[in-house]
Order: structure tokens, then C-alpha cells, then sequence
């Protein structure tokens, strides 16, 4: 999986979001909030390039104390919620 | 070929073209100013059929079904803006990248338009690092004080506005569609007329602080409720255009739209066409009572 094309993560006064800045994400109009983990695995997948549900759940379990299962769990429900948006393919 | 000076949202700039092209911009009137000290921009208009030109196209958009809008760049980093009516031109316009000068060939179709059009790019793009930006926006003055209708063309700003104006006394009309937004050296954010208002002419060379935005949805009733930052946020995202592909523009507009946000309030009305839309709005962000 990657992140599509010209999707960009911005700072709100301390709230994360992802816009549609691109060209190729002129047309996108909505506006996705993001909790802390998810922006930092928005991140982490913008490091990664090519990623997946495994590849994420590690860097998670690297970073933060949290078990491999809830790991994978928190990473397959927030990557659930980008592909319902169209944000990554 | 003839020079005047204008004055909008507190930057000058100059246009320069032969008596008949300037003898179309009559709404651009009451921003005439004696020449200053220091323009921030200068374009100058030249009428021909056709213009040599090779750059390579970043995008190309249909504003309307018979308008198609083409950016691109050139070799050495200009920015090219064209515009065409069914396949004919209509003009040609080359900025430096600094929007210091930009060079508009008009064809002579829709000339009135075409000004706006080229104008409102350059002055966008030309004052954005000075904290400025068009906002597609109704607006209205009450109390020495601005407030704005925001929202997708035909959700009802003018009409908002027109309510306000006939229903709350002491209300004028500053622009309805093109209003200038600037971030003062204090912080204050004011509100300035320009000479793009749409359909309805509108040219007000006045100034005011804002007061609060609204952002307009047409509903089966009136409701209002004040928006949090990341909702105010995606309100002004839409409601402010600039080609947010390039990151030279993007980054900076992001800032100011932040600072907006944190400066002014700005509220949320599902609202009918009707008098009591008016009152609620009114009484809402002004914090008056009937």
C-alpha cells in the first residue's frame, strides 16, 4: 500500500489534518482529522513509501509500549478508515 | 499607452494599457490613487490575436462549460495564466515568479472579465507573503465592524446579505463576492472592499475590522452554532483559492488561514431565505439583541 499523490498533513492550532493540496488531490474537498497515532503513522507510512499492516504495527510497537496485537488492530482500523477516504491505494 | 495607480487592501499597483482598455475599468474607480512611492505590482496590456509562446501545462480546469482556465510554466519559471471561450483565446498572462510584472495580451473577447480574471491572479499571489488574500465571500458592515457570508456559490451569501441589509438597520453592503482579507502587523484582521464583486456592483474602497464569518448551507430551518478550529479551518480552506499544488503557495496560505482561525470566530448557519435567518445571524455574532 502507499499513500496517494498530494495529500498532505497540516497542523490546525495542535490538531492534525490531511488535506488535498496536490494536483492530483485538487478535488478531494474534504478534510480528515487525525488522533495522535494515526498522524504519527501517517508519517511513519509517508517514511515507509511501500507499507502495510505489518510493516506499520511494528514501527508502532517500536515506538510506543503496546502490545502486537493491539498494535495490528489500531493499524488495520485507522488504514480501514484511509482507504474509505481514498487517501492511499 | 497611459499608467494609472490603484490602491486595494492597502497594496498599490499600477496597470498600464492604451486609453480604451482603461476606459473599461470603471469599478476599479474608486481605488485610483495619485502615483506612489513604491508599487507592489505592475501589469501592462497589450491587445494582439495571438501570442508566441511555449511552457509546459501544470493544469487545466473548465470554470465554466465554455471557459477553460490553463496554468503552466515556462522555461525560466514564469508563471503562465491562459484562458480560452471555446477554443479561441481570450489572453495570455506571464508573471515574474516574485508577481512583481506581469504582461497580459488580451484577444478583445471579454475584456471586463478578462481584467478581473488576470488582476485578481496577480494581486492574489503578489500579496499573499504580505498577509492578504481574496476570499469568495459576501460581506457587510454594521457598527464599524465587517462580517462575511461564506459558501459555495448558490448557497445564499448575497441573499444573507440583502436580508441583513433590509432587515437589521445601520448594515452596508462592502462587496459580494471578491472582498480582500488582511492580517495587520498587530494582528487585527480587516476586511477591505475591492473592485471584484460579482454581479453585484459593489466597489467600495472602505475598511473595516472583522467582526465574525458565517458560513451559509441552505436548511428547513434556522440553526446556528459556533465552529471549532479544524471546522473553521476546512470553512476558509474552501472559501480561499490558490494553486495549492505548488508548495510556494500552499505553505503560506496554510499559515494565514491558521491565523484567521485563531482570530476570528467563525460560525456555522443552516438557515431558509427569510428574516428570522437574519435576526439569528445577527444577534449571534454581534452579540445584540432584538
Amino acid at each position: 500500500m502507499k499513500q496517494k499523490d498530494g495529500f498532505v498533513l497540516r497542523d490546525v492550532c495542535g490538531d492534525k489534518v490531511i488535506v488535498g493540496e496536490g494536483l492530483a488531490a485538487i478535488d478531494f474537498g474534504k478534510l480528515l482529522s487525525l488522533n495522535e497515532t494515526a498522524a504519527w503513522l501517517w508519517q511513519k507510512a509517508a517514511d515507509q513509501g511501500e507499507f502495510s499492516v505489518d510493516s506499520l504495527a511494528s514501527a508502532l510497537c517500536e515506538e510506543y509500549e503496546v502490545s502486537p496485537e493491539k498494535a495490528k488492530s489500531d493499524v488495520t482500523n485507522i488504514l480501514a478508515r484511509w482507504q474509505e477516504m481514498e487517501i492511499v491505494e | 499607452m497611459r499608467r494609472n495607480y490603484y490602491k486595494v487592501g492597502g497594496h498599490s499597483f499600477s496597470v498600464e494599457a492604451d486609453e480604451q482598455v482603461l476606459s473599461e475599468m470603471k469599478e476599479y474607480e474608486p481605488f485610483r490613487i495619485a502615483e506612489p512611492p513604491e508599487s507592489l505590482f505592475t501589469v501592462t496590456i497589450h491587445v494582439a490575436d495571438h501570442l508566441d509562446i511555449s511552457y509546459a501545462e501544470t493544469v487545466r480546469r473548465a470554470p465554466t462549460e465554455s471557459l477553460t482556465a490553463i496554468n503552466g510554466e515556462d522555461s525560466e519559471g514564469h508563471d503562465i495564466y491562459e484562458y480560452l471561450w471555446c477554443d479561441r483565446h481570450i489572453f495570455w498572462f506571464v508573471c515574474d515568479k516574485q508577481y512583481r510584472h506581469g504582461e497580459l495580451t488580451i484577444t478583445g473577447l471579454h475584456v471586463r472579465m478578462t481584467l478581473d480574471i488576470a488582476l485578481t491572479h496577480i494581486f492574489r499571489y503578489a500579496t499573499l507573503k504580505l498577509q492578504t488574500t481574496v476570499i469568495h465571500a459576501s460581506a457587510v458592515s454594521y457598527h464599524d465592524k465587517a462580517y462575511l457570508f461564506l459558501g459555495i456559490s448558490g448557497t445564499g451569501k448575497s441573499t444573507h446579505s440583502r436580508l441583513w441589509l433590509e432587515h437589521i438597520e445601520g448594515t452596508e453592503l462592502i462587496n459580494d463576492d471578491k472582498p480582500i482579507l488582511r492580517i495587520m502587523d498587530d494582528g487585527e484582521v480587516r476586511l477591505y472592499g475591492s473592485p471584484w464583486s460579482g454581479k453585484t456592483p459593489c466597489y467600495r474602497n472602505v475598511d473595516y475590522p472583522v467582526g465574525g464569518m458565517v458560513k451559509l448551507n441552505q436548511g428547513p430551518q434556522n440553526r446556528i452554532r459556533r465552529l471549532g478550529k479544524v471546522e473553521a479551518y476546512h470553512v476558509i480552506l474552501q472559501s480561499v483559492y490558490g494553486r495549492r499544488w505548488d508548495a510556494t503557495v500552499s505553505t503560506p496560505l496554510h499559515e494565514l488561514e491558521v491565523k484567521l482561525i485563531e482570530r476570528v470566530p467563525i460560525w456555522h448557519l443552516e438557515c431558509l431565505p427569510d428574516h428570522e435567518a437574519a435576526k439569528l445571524s445577527w444577534t449571534t455574532v454581534t452579540g445584540e439583541q432584538n
